[in-house]
């Protein structure tokens, strides 16, 4: 790294000369340059000396303070250039670590505001189909870490988190987050857990409008043979669900015997952890003081074993909250079983 | 370099074949495995998630960073997938094992210092480039440190074991393992702090010391009394007699990364350039010569397996099988944390629910009377000085938490300013069955300040017996804290929820500044006591492990348990029957206790003397001569209640007498001796009280 810097910093240049030098180098990638070694390993030492040239100018070198106006320049010089584009479709083809420098500097510029304006927002907010392709690149495991990365930081602003939720490639997700791969389908189940909760009047209208193929598609997950899919996509479930803004999207979920029938299930998963996460979730159902008939029907049917399940539930260690909502539910339960009329 | 490397192991968990464990913990086993398509040898790791409550959050997050860090210090996932319930990381595979694993076999005494230093340089490479990439390890410790046979070195577990971090499931817990914070550094100790960078270079300068001795410095202790020394103690070190083999810039480099303030240690990238690790060879030269002659690793693990199996089959005590499994799980270097300060406090209360044993039940008993007694005394207290009451008591609440820093602060200074006299006058065992005594009665003059000196003795050799000795009386004092901290619980029921041992501490400490400040007379007896926090650790840390954990109890209870010192002075000379031990130990821990409510007492009279002098503010010479005069009153009179306590337990004891046929006569002798001292202690206190 001291080496390239040194060679970087022979001939200082300005932010503008580093974005065109960076635009050179990334365009200098093509394919004919990409399918000859020699050639293509010379292209990718440019490439990765300005973008370690890059991380200097954007985070300094651990002595030298970075030059905010240096920052903004370079920053405003790279949306202008084009280069952010560059920058993600090139991904695939960089070392290792130059991936990892170019996802920093990718998280610093999103973040720089330039004139009261955040300009790479922008770019990315005139550019959505780039994180289509961020998203996509979930499939090659190579890079799926670091285009993770990039996407989380752009899902932190509300406008691109409401693009993704809304265009097709979220339905990836449901495909991502089940990857064999377990790093990668972490990654994946961390960008998902992120774009369901951190912007809740988005979240909200896009379960409003996509409830039952939602829904439809999240079963899967809970009933996934995966025993960490299962486990996630349940407490993810109570995270987004019973959340206030989306109690309109809970009442309807908690109103349907299909989900009723899901969470019972789990109630009787092997694990321990899973049972106690589905009771959290199963006891809106019983709680519910506007349960339809079928669910009342349902308990009602189950009571007995319902009763001693949730009796067993948790032995040894939950809070007195939990005991107490326990206890609360198995009366419920009770009182459903005994309504004569649900008998006919 | 490694990040294309990974793609070539398949994800299904047909294509590995497992072998011999060559490591195993609390929830997860690592094995050494054959991947099948290419013959070749790699370390799966199986973690069994279900065992991880509340989320995978972090387990997520540490297997992303596992597989995106790259560097040849750092053990890397090639994959990882998830199988049935279980995370299988497939790692490569370091055929020597841990350093841990070598020293527990090999090298019970720690390594040489050219070893040491090629491992630690190349750790700390491997954490120069975690830091450098915003990442903190978090369990740096010696467990972790992973060699090859070739001698490259690696720090291995990025954090897989990271569900120990959590809180939820108690009971499971408490008996699968009881970790130590042996490595953890004060700030991360302290509620509302967390992990900062700089926590991993008090680890790793722990980890220096772990690798010079063969075991961290506070590694035999239950994890509260090491959560409590860690943040009250000064930082362990080198002794001077004991570690002189080392040179200084070892000493040095490690004294950099034990400073308590954290904005204080280098960085990684800067320790890397002092002068220590100019010297360093590279490992392929010093390490590789390590393992000579030694067996496979996994026979290796296979005999730690079976001594800690022999271990726990011989420990029939529920509360030393406690012991001895945290003791192993020490030993088989499992990264056994349990950062929930509320949880080690549940842990510290348990252990009494669940112990049956007849004796330990006569402690309740006792208990319940020593608190009621305790209760009685601080309401009187109460009456008498409320304002004060108010002070010590909010101080003790803060304490819990985070310990006020000028305490803190004042004990450093205190500490430094004694550390060159300490050793001196510390040194000199005191041997004799009268001597102890001697500086008991010393300790109430000084107000509790001498006694911890006794116990230190260097010279004291260890019988077999020692190590029975060790577990047991650690198990006791795990029970003592307990106590301590119930007896809390009922002196300040009203406004306190959470009680730790650290408010007998803080009250301690107050004690310790001023009576410092005070008069050139209790000097030579603060410096005794003061040895014991800064200097004797070290000396401790130097001798055997076992030792270690004989002599251990007395350094963070030091204020409790002076009179203990004269059993165990005994047993030492005496008794090679290590079952005695216990019931000893146990009596006298007792009185500990009660020795310890006295030292709480005469800092709160001693606060009420001084006025509206802070903490660690001078009392005004004027006040000391009527001050000591009241206080040798107050001492003279508690003293005398408590030698009834202690006949009343002796009493209990010939009880016990008759289980212990073998070792009755010894037993006898002792007790008479006992008996001796405490007319001893009552003759002196009457003299005390005359004068």
């Amino acid at each position: 790294m001291s080496f390239s810097f040194l060679k970087a910093s022979r001939g200082p240049k300005t932010p503008l000369e580093l974005a065109k030098a960076v635009k050179d180098s990334f365009n200098a990638l093509d394919s004919i340059t990409v399918a000859e070694v020699k050639a293509l390993e010379k292209a990718m030492e440019e490439v990765e000396k300005n973008i370690v040239a890059m991380k200097v100018m954007l985070a300094g070198d651990g002595e030298v303070e970075p030059n905010p106006d240096q920052v903004s320049q370079l920053t405003l010089e790279v949306c202008n250039e084009d280069v952010i584009a560059l920058f993600i479709h090139k991904l695939p083809i960089l070392g290792w670590e130059a991936r990892k420098k170019l996802v920093h500097c990718w998280s610093i510029m999103l973040k720089q505001k330039v004139d009261s304006t955040f300009c790479c927002v922008q770019y990315m907010e005139k550019h959505l189909e780039l994180l289509d392709f961020l998203v996509v690149c979930y499939d090659n495991k190579e890079i799926a870490l670091h285009c993770g990365g990039m996407l989380r930081e752009c899902i932190k602003l509300p406008s691109l988190a409401k693009y993704i939720l809304e265009s097709p490639s979220f339905e990836l997700f449901f495909k991502f987050v089940e990857l064999p791969n377990f790093d990668v389908a972490s990654d994946a189940y961390s960008t998902f857990k992120d774009l369901l909760t951190k912007h809740e009047s988005a979240v909200s209208q896009y379960l409003t409008d996509n409830y039952t193929e939602f829904f439809e598609q999240y079963e899967k997950l809970l009933t996934s043979p995966n025993y960490v899919t299962r486990r996630q996509s349940l407490k993810l479930l109570s995270e987004f669900l019973l959340e206030p803004p989306n109690s309109h999207i809970m009442k309807r979920y908690i109103a349907e015997v299909g989900h009723l029938k899901v969470m019972m299930n789990l109630l009787k998963d092997s694990s321990k952890n899973i049972q106690i996460s589905a009771f959290h979730i199963f006891k809106v159902f019983v709680a519910n003081p506007n349960k339809p008939r079928e669910i009342k029907l349902i308990l009602a049917k189950n009571h007995e074993r319902l009763l001693a399940l949730l009796n067993n539930l948790g032995k040894g260690g939950e809070d007195d909250q939990f005991e107490e909502e326990k206890e609360l539910i198995m009366k419920e339960i009770e009182k459903v079983s005994r309504l004569a009329n649900l008998e006919s | 370099m490694g990040g294309g490397k990974k793609s070539s192991y398949s994800l299904n968990h047909e294509d590995y074949k497992l072998l011999e464990e060559v490591g195993y913990g609390a929830s997860a086993t690592v094995y050494r495995t054959i991947y099948l398509p290419s013959n070749e040898v790699v370390a799966v790791k199986c973690l069994d998630l279900d065992r991880c409550n509340s989320n995978l959050d972090n387990i997520r997050r540490e297997a992303q960073t596992m597989s995106l860090i790259d560097h040849p210090n750092l053990i890397k996932a090639f994959c990882s997938f998830v199988v049935d319930h279980y995370l299988w990381v497939v790692m490569p595979f370091m055929a020597e094992g841990s350093c841990l694993h070598l020293m527990k076999i090999a090298y019970p005494d720690g390594f040489e210092e050219a070893v040491i230093g090629s491992i630690l340089k190349e750790t700390l490479k491997a954490l120069e480039y975690l830091h450098q990439h915003g990442h903190i390890h978090r369990d740096v410790k010696a467990g972790n440190i992973l060699l090859d046979t070739n001698g490259v070195v690696k720090l291995a577990d990025f954090g897989v074991s990271a569900c120990m971090f959590d809180s939820g499931d108690r009971q499971l817990s408490r008996n699968t393992f009881t970790g130590t914070p042996c490595w953890m550094a004060p700030e991360v100790l302290q509620p509302g702090t967390g992990y900062d960078f700089k926590a991993d270079i008090w680890s790793f300068g722990i980890t220096a010391l772990e690798l010079a001795h063969g075991h961290a410095p506070f590694s035999k202790y239950p994890p509260m009394k090491v959560l409590l020394m860690t943040i009250n103690s000064a930082p362990p070190g080198f002794d001077y007699d004991r570690d002189k083999k080392f040179s200084k810039s070892f000493k040095e480099m490690v004294a950099m990364c034990l400073v308590k303030d954290q904005t204080k240690r280098p960085t990684a990238e800067r320790l890397l350039k002092h002068t220590f690790f100019k010297k360093v060879k590279p490992p392929e030269l010093s390490v590789k010569k390590l393992f000579a002659d030694l067996p496979s690793l996994w026979s290796r693990v296979k005999t730690l397996q079976l001594k800690d199996a022999a271990q726990l089959a011989l420990k029939k005590m529920p509360s030393s099988e406690q012991e001895a499994i945290s003791q192993s799980e020490y030993q088989r270097g499992v990264s056994a944390w349990n950062f929930d300060l509320e949880d080690l406090k549940f842990q510290a209360s348990m252990v009494q629910d669940d112990d049956e044993i007849p004796e330990i039940r006569e402690e309740d008993e006792h208990m319940k009377s020593y608190m009621n007694y305790k209760e009685n005394s601080v309401s009187a207290l109460n009456a008498g000085i409320p304002s004060l009451k108010q002070d010590t008591f909010s101080s003790e609440q803060g304490s819990v938490g985070a310990v006020p820093l000028g305490e803190l602060d004042s004990d450093h200074q205190v500490e430094d300013g004694l550390k060159k006299n300490s050793s001196k006058t510390e040194l000199p065992p005191l041997t004799s069955g009268k001597d102890p005594m001697q500086a008991k009665s010393r300790c109430q003059t000084a107000k509790a300040c001498r006694s911890q000196s006794g116990p230190l003795t260097p010279g004291v050799e260890l019988s077999h017996s020692a190590s029975e000795r060790a577990g047991k009386s650690e198990s006791r004092s795990k029970i003592e804290n307990q106590q301590v901290e119930k007896a809390h619980q009922v002196r300040r029921a009203p406004s306190f929820s959470g009680p730790l041992m650290l408010p007998n501490r803080a009250s301690a400490n107050r004690l310790k500044d001023s009576s410092d400040d005070k008069s050139t007379t209790n000097l030579v007896q603060i410096k005794g006591r003061f040895s014991v926090t800064s200097e004797n650790v070290d000396l401790i840390k130097g001798s055997q492990l076992r030792k270690t954990a004989s002599v251990g109890d007395w350094i963070l209870e030091s204020k409790m348990l002076p009179p203990s010192r004269i059993p165990k002075e005994l047993g030492l000379d005496n008794i090679p029957a290590s079952i005695l031990m216990p019931h000893l130990q146990n009596l006298f821990q007792q009185t500990s206790i009660q020795q310890d409510l006295i030292v709480n007492l005469l800092s709160s009279l001693q606060l009420s003397e001084a006025g509206d002098a802070s903490q660690h503010g001078k009392s005004s010479p004027q006040c000391i001569p009527e001050y000591n005069g009241s206080v040798d009153a107050a001492v003279s009179e508690r003293e005398r209640m408590l030698l009834v306590k202690i006949s009343e337990l002796q009493a209990r004891m010939s009880s016990l007498t008759d289980e212990l046929t073998t070792e009755k006569l010894k037993y006898m002798q002792l007790q008479q001796r006992l008996n001796g001292m405490s007319n001893q202690g009552e003759d002196w206190d009457r003299r005390e009280s005359e004068s």
